[in-house]
């Protein structure tokens, strides 16, 4: 489950053959800062989808197989700043996107951009993902 | 009110911040004219990712305040209630009831705003005053949403520059538990190490 997404993006993926599930929470669009591995490379856009692919073949999955899909890059607060300017929601999702198809992904469903909250939730016995948007009921994606 | 012994805050930084917090919760309780309590007031350098309600709670439905601040010294300010706390405190303002089960309306959201500018004007002007610096904040923008959802919109310029933050937080108390609150200050590491820098040269 990712709870309380805003700007940020969570990639929910399930292998139905080998029934594996996974779920990245994206911060920021990337590039991850040059020199040693990132701190923690999933908060990047493209290394949290390398992560995923490699975490999908460690378990004996096929990434190509996976359902994967998208919730979050809400701009919660509007502010007539620097904050507006980032429009860090808006390049996370086009991170997140561009770089499913750079490793020839495909994204199966999406509820992204707005400007309200979200927690998106993947059923590993199932593979079912929802979304909840703030104040809303948790619906299929 | 204490420094946490992992953080690496410099212990005149923290006291000067923890009085800036003491100093916003007497201006709050004088305008609301009621006694408020500060607890566990503390300063610590923490990883983004453990902010109080980023660790956990993330989809906690909040009503708050949000502003920036700029200058020389620059950052976040978050106070947040439960919907039900903010209608409360808007209503103690308005003096006429406030319903906290719905969308709050445009009275509401403005004495909410005035709140959060009282709160942060009195803290900036604590810091201002102690650094001798000119600190300016931002309007304030009252947001309904779950807390991780606000709070990852807070902290993503603060993430594109470090994987930690400096965060001043406090719990505050009106009336008892009736009314309860939390506050939290994210400056930026630039402005920490400036402030940290002047008061080095101060000595």
């Amino acid at each position: 489950m990712a709870r309380g997404l805003g700007s940020c993006i969570g990639i929910a993926v399930y292998e139905p053959h080998n029934r594996i599930a996974a779920l990245a929470h994206v911060m920021l669009p990337g590039p991850a800062p040059a020199g040693p591995p990132a701190d923690q490379p999933a908060r990047f856009a493209d290394q949290a989808i390398v992560s995923i692919i490699a975490a999908v073949e460690r378990l004996g999955g096929r990434p190509r197989d996976c359902i994967i899909k998208l919730a979050g890059g809400a701009q919660v607060i509007r502010l007539a700043s620097k904050d507006d300017k980032l429009q860090v929601g808006k390049r996370n999702i086009a991170a997140v996107q561009e770089a499913l198809e750079r490793h020839g992904l495909r994204i199966a469903g999406q509820n992204v951009g707005g400007t309200v909250g979200r927690t998106l939730t993947v059923y590993a016995a199932t593979g079912v993902t929802t979304v909840r948007l703030v104040g809303g009921v948790e619906e299929p994606l | 009110m204490q420094q946490t012994q992992e953080a690496a805050v410099a212990p005149a930084l923290a006291s000067a911040l923890i009085n800036a917090v003491t100093y916003a919760g007497e201006q709050l309780s004088g305008l609301i004219e009621c006694p408020i309590r500060l607890i566990g007031t503390h300063v610590e350098r923490l990883r983004l990712e453990r902010l109080p309600g980023l660790i956990e709670g993330e989809d906690r439905l909040v009503t708050a305040i949000y502003l920036a601040f700029s200058g020389p010294f620059e950052g976040h300010v978050v106070l947040s209630f439960s919907p039900d706390a903010a209608a409360e405190l808007a209503s103690r303002l308005l003096m006429e009831p406030v319903d906290g089960s719905c969308e709050l309306d445009e009275m509401a959201q403005s004495a909410l705003g005035e709140i959060g500018n009282i709160t942060t004007s009195a803290f900036l002007t604590s810091i201002a005053n102690a650094f001798q610096y000119a600190v300016h904040p931002s309007p304030p923008v009252v947001v309904q949403d779950m807390i991780g959802a606000l709070l990852s919109n807070v902290v993503v310029e603060l993430a594109l520059e470090s994987t930690h933050a400096l965060l001043v937080h406090t719990v505050f108390e009106v009336d008892g538990e009736a009314v309860q609150g939390e506050l939290m200050l994210l400056p930026t590491n630039q402005s920490c190490d400036s402030l940290e820098s002047r008061l080095a040269s101060c000595k």
